[in-house]
């Protein structure tokens, strides 16, 4: 019934791309009844047919046009990934309107600036916790004119006139539907490649959040790419399934669970929540992994704490496994993945412990992977490499649709970003920082020309504010452009370099490297509580809360030991004293991104007293 | 989906009573086996599997009264009692002592089950009254109850001491008594009982294992855990204590009406006390409340005796040479290992083959 990976490459190397919309309108027509989502909701996966989809999709456009939405203008989604997501997206770009996706953990005065920047005029909020911080700014924003939410429960009660229930909202989609059924299939015919299809607004780790306008013509020249794409380009498996846990509001996670997911006729599962992944990844063994180093650092780090607790039996054959599965990985690495002897090496510690290790870890099933968004630690690629699963650590942003570059089973070097994808052309300014060039470079920023002219110049280079070395073809990112440290002693130092050599270590969840006009390098430092904790209760020691545990001074020592490590590693300068940093990084404390990357001049500013103890 | 055993679309399928691949061919395997070994097995052997198989219906019978509806039952040889002799009388030749109709084991299988199930009901309102030592007491006296009415009931037991004879295999007119000519191949009676005690035991097994995911299976647990709590979720008390009460005498009463024509004849003093503690004891060694562990039990049981006998006679220690006769030595080791799992594996065999199977199942981590 479903069509080989061989067969759905072929057809898009021949007909080219798609805009996810007409991916799903097609593949509702060709196989109907494929299973395009699947959500659990009462403890099973309760699934959704592409048909369905397609369908639920019209009636949201239908609805959006029956209060007045036009072409060209924005609605906005504020909501965790779950079907409607989906269904909202597809929905509003099948007409020509504009997505904004809005993080869930956004604060409303976040939301506020979104949707009054983005000019929203519809909103779609998941549940009474996003529709309350819609509620608290809705007088401000005079362009909103309706929040339509996906989930009623605690909002019963509610009545004011601007909310309206996802169900009653199809509804009315339905019954226009019905009067003009064939109204959304020529509005999607008609839009052009330059039309906006969504906008991403960058999580800003400085200033207001920027929108990036992403074209139809840069989703569907990317679609046309995937047969070639470091991710996708490996599996074999026919309706191959996606874990959808990325934010969708993230380029990645649109690129991977909209973008590719459609192109590959796959099945979507929704992730019940962020703390669940773990769970749902077992019960799910996706077929294609697209991950963050988080969620990579965690999976590590779960299973050598766990695997410490293990009998002495089991201990020793994870050694051994783990001393053929690095061999393998070094020589995969050295000779090229088919090396006949790499695979036994690997096969020996899949025998003795990584079968089932797999399993526990979800990647039993998984053909590929590939790490983005952030920077990861080769050892840990390594670790997965060792399993037998290669994690490709690729390379985007938001204004190159996250493509530009990636490792792939052909060319793979660790520490590196890979080789420049197919049909993207990567060069170093004088000055080492990176410019992109490439059908899916953006259209520039809504509403910011400045912003714009100062991002892609005339020739269509994309500036893309990182700075990097070419080892070889392989792209290496050193940091961004405005972290780069100088010492009092004039050294140049990458931060992030050796904050990623640091959380390699599983007790540290987050490191800030400071040195900026100082004389020597310093680190504040957050633990990771969950293995912490758990290390401290295997040592007897007690302590209650984040704050009492960071500050024990045995766990400075431990952390210090793990500097040390790092310091072992490192080539440039070292780390001479730390901080532990009393509280727990968050998101709506305005420390972090909503996709969880430190805020440097935040935490600067608001630990500047633990910065200067260390330097007095 | 292929490989993704933990994914479930539908609640059958999460409840289905062999939820994996795994799971099913295992089960194929073991019953393929067990039906090779009635070709190879002696006949020694295979009357002790037999006799495993049986008393296993029984303590499963047991199982659901006591580890799944936890409520005591000293008592549980009495229905087993009630239904060898409901059987004997359907079944069984009449002679000048004894009443029998010599009817067909399709008459007299269902009534031995039936018979024992309507006393469980009849006694269920004193039962389902009582809970934990007073129901204890109460099932102790219906032991003694029951041994005098066996040994009075002259005409249907044979009265103490003589005992009967109990009913004769005859199976839709088929005599089997003689063995059966199937084809070429001869079976001889011992393997027809084996095979159809495994039947049974197959379809007990089954029966148990489903109930547990039934309604009835969840009140009986909810009852076990906390009656008082199991009532405020809206479980009728009286009739799900009465029915685990009913269904586990159908067991008990099953496996009596088959237990006893392997031997041909039963005498009312075997339904004494000790034989129903025997039960209590059997389940708990196997592990009480799981499928699994009245099975266990069983064979544990069945075969420890036999066991003891082939190292002596693997070692050649004569029973001379020993302090105590065999029959001694068996229930003093019996009793040490009831003991030994009391102290160290309170959910008995099962505890032991649930421990060995994590451990595998959790590689390379230990839990």
């Amino acid at each position: 019934m479903a069509l080989s990976m061989d067969k759905i490459y072929e057809e898009i190397l021949r007909d080219g791309g798609e805009t996810p919309s007409k991916k799903v309108r097609e593949t509702a027509q060709r196989f109907p009844e494929m299973i395009a989502m699947r959500y659990k909701e009462y403890g099973l996966w309760q699934e959704t047919t592409y048909v369905d989809f397609w369908l639920k999709s019209n009636y949201l456009s239908m609805a959006l046009k029956n209060f007045g939405v036009l072409k060209g203008d924005s609605v906005a989604i504020h909501s965790e990934n779950r079907p409607e997501w989906f269904i909202a997206d597809i929905g509003i770009q099948s007409m020509g309107f504009v997505s904004v996706g809005l993080y869930p953990s956004n604060p409303s005065s976040e939301v506020k600036y979104l949707l009054s920047h983005s000019e929203a005029k519809i909103l779609f909020a998941e549940d009474q916790e996003q529709v309350d911080k819609a509620l608290e700014v809705i007088d401000e924003l005079p362009g909103l004119e309706k929040i339509i939410y996906f989930e009623e429960r605690g909002l019963y009660n509610y009545d004011h006139p601007k909310l309206m229930k996802f169900e009653d909202f199809l509804e009315i989609g339905r019954t226009e539907h019905e009067n003009n059924p064939t109204h959304v299939d020529e509005q999607l015919d008609e839009i052009q490649d330059e039309d906006i299809a969504f906008l991403v607004y960058t999580s800003g780790t400085t200033g207001p959040p920027k929108g990036s306008m992403i074209s139809h013509g840069n989703i569907k020249w990317v679609g046309s790419q995937i047969p070639n794409f470091s991710l996708v380009e490996s599996v074999t498996a026919t309706n191959p399934q996606f874990l959808s846990y990325l934010p969708l509001c993230h380029i990645f996670g649109r690129l991977t669970d909209l973008l590719i997911a459609t192109h590959t006729l796959a099945t979507i599962n929704f992730a019940e929540s962020i703390d669940t992944v773990q769970m749902d990844l077992v019960e799910i063994q996706p077929t294609i992994f697209p991950a963050v180093p988080r969620i990579l650092e965690r999976m590590h780090a779960g299973a050598m704490v766990r695997m410490k607790d293990a009998t002495f039996l089991k201990k020793q054959l994870f050694r051994v496994a783990m001393y053929f599965g690095n061999m393998g990985a070094e020589r995969k690495l050295e000779k090229g993945f088919n090396d006949k002897i790499a695979q036994i090496y690997i096969g020996i510690g899949w025998l003795l412990a990584f079968r089932t290790l797999k399993k526990k870890l979800g990647l039993s099933k998984a053909e590929t992977a590939i790490s983005g968004a952030a920077p990861i630690a080769p050892e840990i690629l390594k670790f997965f490499l060792a399993l037998g699963v290669p994690i490709f650590e690729g390379y985007g942003m938001t204004e190159n649709c996250a493509y530009a570059s990636g490792n792939n089973d052909k060319k793979m070097k660790l520490g590196t970003v890979g080789v420049p994808n197919y049909g993207v052309e990567i060069k170093l300014a004088e000055d080492g920082e990176i410019l992109v060039k490439s059908p899916a470079v953006f259209k520039g920023y809504f509403k910011d020309e400045e912003a714009t002219r100062e991002t892609i110049d005339e020739d269509g280079w994309l500036y893309t504010g990182d700075v990097g070395v070419f080892d070889g073809e392989f792209l290496k990112i050193v940091d961004r452009k405005k972290d780069i440290i100088i010492t009092s002693g004039g050294k140049n130092v990458s931060p992030q370099e050796i904050e990623n050599k640091i959380k390699v270590s599983p007790f540290i969840k987050d490191a800030l490297v400071i040195g900026d006009n100082r004389k020597f390098l310093s680190a504040l430092i957050a633990i990771e509580f969950e293995t912490v904790s758990n290390w401290a209760l295997r040592k007897n020691i007690a302590h209650t809360t984040y704050r009492d545990l960071s500050e024990k001074k045995e766990v400075k020592d431990l952390i210090w030991s793990e500097i040390l490590k790092a310091n072992a590693e490192t080539s440039t300068l070292e780390i001479r004293k730390f901080q532990m940093i009393p509280k727990e990084l968050d998101h709506e404390d305005g420390e972090m991104t909503a996709t969880q990357k430190i805020k440097r001049n935040v935490l600067m500013e608001k630990f500047s007293s633990l910065i200067e103890e260390m330097y007095s | 989906m292929r490989g993704r055993p933990n994914l479930y679309t539908d609640y059958q399928k999460e409840s289905s009573i062999f939820s994996n691949k795994t799971q099913k061919s295992w089960f194929g395997l073991l019953i393929s086996l067990a039906i090779g070994l009635c070709f190879l097995a002696t006949d020694y052997w295979l009357l002790l599997i037999t006799t495993s198989c049986l008393i296993a219906i029984a303590s499963w019978g047991l199982n659901i009264v006591s580890g799944l509806a936890g409520q005591i039952n000293l008592a549980h040889g009495v229905f087993i009692g009630v239904g060898t002799y409901a059987s004997a009388v359907i079944g069984g030749v009449a002679t000048s002592s004894v009443i029998g109709y010599n009817l067909d084991m399709i008459f007299w299988l269902p009534v031995a089950g039936l018979a024992s199930a309507v006393v469980g009901l009849i006694i269920a309102p004193i039962t389902v009254k009582l809970k934990g030592l007073n129901l204890a007491l109460v099932t102790l006296a219906l032991v003694f109850i029951g041994s005098h009415l066996f040994s009075n009931f002259k005409s249907m037991t044979g009265g103490a001491g003589l005992g009967r004879k109990v009913a004769t295999l005859k199976l839709f007119g088929i005599d089997l008594e003689n063995g059966l000519q199937v084809g070429s191949y001869y079976l001889q009676r011992e393997q027809i009982l084996y095979l159809f005690s495994l039947l049974i035991c197959v379809l007990a097994g089954l029966g148990v294992k489903n109930l547990v995911r039934s309604r009835a299976g969840r009140a009986y647990s909810a009852i076990r855990d906390g009656d008082i709590a199991a009532e405020a979720l809206g479980i009728n008390l009286f009739r799900y204590k009465a029915s685990a009460f009913a269904l586990s005498s159908f067991y008990g009463g099953i496996s009596g009406a088959l237990f006893f024509t392997v031997s041909g004849g039963v005498e009312p003093g075997s339904f004494n006390l000790v034989y129903s503690i025997t039960f209590v004891a059997i389940v708990v060694i196997g592990g009480a409340g799981t499928v699994l562990g009245p099975l266990f039990g069983a064979f544990f049981y069945t075969l420890f005796p036999a066991v003891i006998q082939l190292f002596l006679h693997t070692f050649d220690i004569g029973e001379q040479s020993l302090p105590l006769n065999l029959g001694q030595l068996e229930r003093l080791l019996f009793g040490l290992v009831i003991i030994l799992f009391l102290m160290f594996e309170p959910r008995g065999l099962w505890g032991i083959w649930f421990r060995l199977r994590n451990y595998f199942k959790a590689w390379p981590f230990s839990y």
